[in-house]
């Protein structure tokens, strides 16, 4: 069974932590991938599973063993590097059949398992050319046929996209989903391309500084930041977040920007009162802010980015933060310079707590 | 962060340079550089190689005065048909060339042909045409060249007792003792250094420490060690009587682990630098794979060390052919009954005493500086082998 659990899992590299108390479970056949910015200890967390680093406290599970103390050749995992590590002085056949070797598979089944992992990632014209005379598209696929070919439990790919060109990416990456589903196995897939995560992920476990923020379904985590890092993390553009007072009121309670005020739903202001918070970020997907003649906000338009299908117009509020507004291409366009009002959906508002950072969650 | 547009730079118009004539166009000008650039590397190596190199070819064909210097009468091939006593040796090569030829054609192009048709299944005259359609020439020409000249040598130092062949012998005995030494020590060391990461810069001070030493110095260590009075072997509860330098069976492997001794940390040194050029990934993805300690050494280092690993085998045969002199010199001085007298010891000793022949220097050094070529020739080779290796793969 391909499952794999942390529990309390540390790592710290002298005085560097890596990752910190890390508890997560990563269930039977689920495509889980840690997204976090570079540095942030998603890496160290994969490695662990691999066996190439030892936790400096914790336990990891992969099936039902604890795996802490096994090498990784006997935990029944493949890994897929983000360089390939290919073995350069090895054909495409004598690298899918390196791992099969070292296991001592007899020959004529090490063929026809070869030949399987090459006919699944369409390789079966390359076996007999080396590393250095293929492409990065088909080095990357050389690298999963070597980690299928064992049919392991669990799949762990450390941002194997990244060297690929863009195009070649987003193909690569519906190949991807789509041989994780027909082999049923686990991946844990690390990268810091949060369209990456959005788009393959069954859950995404968002890492930040060695912890881990949040564990989520990407649509869950993309309309519920459980706080302000990954609000700005996940979403292209990113969500906008400023700084607003609370302006108590009779009976309503209103975010106040210096370019005006929005009033806030009310059980949102029953969760503020509750909690007892005093300083908030507010923040609103781009997609959820509109340009109205009558909106509560005013801002200066500094630059507009025409994306074609869709406008990202970029504004400063009167106290210089800035906000990103999506408009539909059809939409009229304001000229850069002019002064426009801002307008949304107040159920649309998320509220994080300034001193924690956490979501206010009514 | 201001988005403001950018001001418009008015940027002045500045009148043009006047055109100066010249009279020598580019190209020239640049020619001119060139050679005076290279003029002085070129005068260094004229008056230290190239004149004393030609000056060999003419020693050679003119008889050395009996007295005093100077150049004695001319004799023409002579000397060269006597010293290097070229009527049993031309034959020989062209031996070694006839039999090279069936060896290079059963090595390079009957066995991958044969290997090919039983692996592919291709019929035979298939497997002959593809496979001397992807042989590169010049490297079968080289691999003919280089069996023949060690099948013809090699006969050749059983067949003559001139003092040619006697050098050549104890030169080419000496480098099979030192060479598989050098590599395979090296290698252990280098991997053991790399292993422990921490002391990496102490062990590489260690073991770098004896080539900062002088031969001279080194020799006089070395001597004492051996001495059999007060050395290393009778601490050690051996009988060392002959001492092994004076001792006709021990000498030649005695100056052969002198020069190892001596000449293992530039080995050790290349040998780590390209160990430490391995990916660290490569190791990790075969732990990964299942590949224990063994075969992560024979399947992983092996192959990624290949490269440097002839890098050290070339330059370390043409050294350990070519620069024997001061190692026989301070050991044994030739001895015992002559037994380490390798060619480049010859030809010094030759010059030395009350009457050098410095025509036969110059012929054993012209014979001395073949051989060398034929390996300078594997090295180049070589080197451009190493070219084709690594690039690609990483991104």
């Amino acid at each position: 069974m391909g499952r794999v659990a942390f529990k309390g899992v540390s790592k710290r590299f002298g005085n560097t932590v890596a990752v910190a108390d890390l508890d997560l479970e990563i269930l039977d056949k689920e495509f889980l991938v840690l997204l976090g910015p570079s540095g942030c200890g998603k890496s160290t967390a994969l490695r662990m599973i691999a066996g190439l680093e030892d936790p400096t406290e914790g336990t990891i599970e992969i099936g039902d063993r604890v795996v802490n103390d096994l090498e990784p050749k006997d935990r029944d995992i493949a890994m897929v590097f983000q360089s390939y590590a290919l073995y350069p002085h090895l054909t495409v056949r004598g690298n899918i059949e390196f791992p099969l070797k070292s296991r001592r598979v007899p020959k004529e089944q090490r063929e026809e398992l070869v030949v399987e992992a090459a006919r699944a990632l369409g390789l079966e014209e390359l076996l007999d050319r080396k590393p250095a005379q293929l492409s990065g598209g088909q080095r990357q696929r050389v690298a999963l046929a070597r980690a299928i070919v064992r049919r392991p439990q669990v799949f762990l790919m450390d941002e194997p996209l990244s060297n690929l060109d863009a195009k070649l990416r987003v193909q690569t990456r519906a190949e991807l989903i789509e041989l994780q589903r027909r082999l049923a196995t686990t991946v844990v897939y690390v990268t810091h391309d949060q369209v990456e995560a959005m788009t393959m992920g069954d859950r995404i476990a968002i890492i930040a500084d060695g912890r881990l923020q949040q564990v989520g379904r990407p649509q869950d985590v993309y309309e519920k930041p459980g706080n302000v890092f990954v609000a700005r993390f996940i979403g292209s553009p990113p969500m906008n977040t400023v700084t607003g007072k609370l302006l108590h009121s009779d009976g309503g309670l209103q975010v106040d920007f210096s370019g005006g005020a929005i009033p806030l739903p009310d059980d949102l202001a029953a969760a503020v009162r509750t909690m007892g918070v005093t300083d908030v970020v507010v923040g609103v997907r781009p997609e959820h802010l509109e340009l109205s003649s009558d909106g509560p906000v005013s801002a200066t338009v500094t630059v507009i980015e025409a994306l074609g299908a869709e406008r990202h117009v970029i504004c400063r509020l009167s106290d210089g933060q800035m906000v990103i507004v999506r408009q539909e291409s059809e939409e009229a366009a304001p000229d850069a310079g002019s002064t426009v009002r801002l307008i949304t959906d107040p159920s649309r508002l998320h509220l994080f707590d300034t001193l924690t950072g956490l979501r206010v969650e009514p | 962060m201001t988005v403001a547009p950018a001001p418009v730079l008015a940027t002045p118009s500045l009148p043009a340079a006047p055109i100066r004539k010249r009279r020598l166009n580019r190209k020239t000008r640049e020619a001119l550089l060139g050679y005076a650039l290279i003029l002085p590397a070129l005068v260094v190596f004229g008056v230290f190689i190239y004149y004393p190199f030609i000056r060999n070819f003419y020693l050679g064909f003119h008889q050395a005065p009996l007295f005093g210097a100077g150049v004695g009468k001319y004799v023409g091939l002579d000397q060269w048909k006597s010293i290097l006593d070229l009527d049993t040796l031309l034959p020989l090569l062209a031996l070694g060339l006839a039999v090279s030829f069936g060896v290079t054609l059963v090595l390079f192009v009957v066995v991958p042909a044969v290997r090919s048709m039983a692996r592919r299944g291709r019929s035979p005259g298939e497997a002959i045409s593809t496979t001397l359609r992807t042989r590169s020439w010049t490297r079968l020409a080289l691999a003919w060249l280089i069996i023949a000249f060690s099948i013809g040598l090699w006969v050749f130092t059983t067949r003559s007792d001139t003092q040619f062949a006697r050098g050549l012998a104890t030169s080419f005995a000496l480098y099979l003792m030192m060479l598989p030494a050098i590599l395979i020590l090296g290698t252990l060391l280098a991997v053991l250094a790399h292993r422990v990461l921490k002391g990496v810069t102490v062990f590489r001070t260690l073991f770098m420490m004896s080539l900062a030493t002088g031969v001279g110095v080194a020799g006089t260590i070395f001597f004492t060690l051996l001495n059999p009075q007060v050395g290393l072997l009778p601490w050690l509860g051996l009988d060392a009587n002959p001492a092994p330098l004076e001792n006709p069976t021990w000498a030649r492997p005695s100056v052969a682990i002198f020069v190892v001794w001596l000449e293992i940390g530039l080995a050790f040194i290349i040998l780590l630098a390209g160990l430490q050029g391995i990916p660290d990934d490569l190791y990790e993805a075969a732990r990964v794979d299942g590949a224990g300690p063994m075969r992560r050494f024979w399947q992983v280092t092996v192959p990624m060390l290949s490269p440097t690993l002839l890098f050290v085998f070339v330059v370390g045969s043409i050294f350990a052919i070519t620069q024997s002199f001061p190692y026989v010199d301070v050991t044994t001085g030739g001895g015992p009954l002559g037994k380490t007298q390798t060619l480049p010891w010859s030809i010094v000793d030759t010059l030395r005493g009350t009457n050098p022949d410095r025509s036969r220097a110059a012929i054993l050094s012209v014979a001395l500086f073949v051989i060398t070529l034929v390996f300078t020739m594997v090295q180049l080779t070589v080197l451009e082998r190493r070219v084709h290796y690594g690039g690609g793969e990483r991104g």
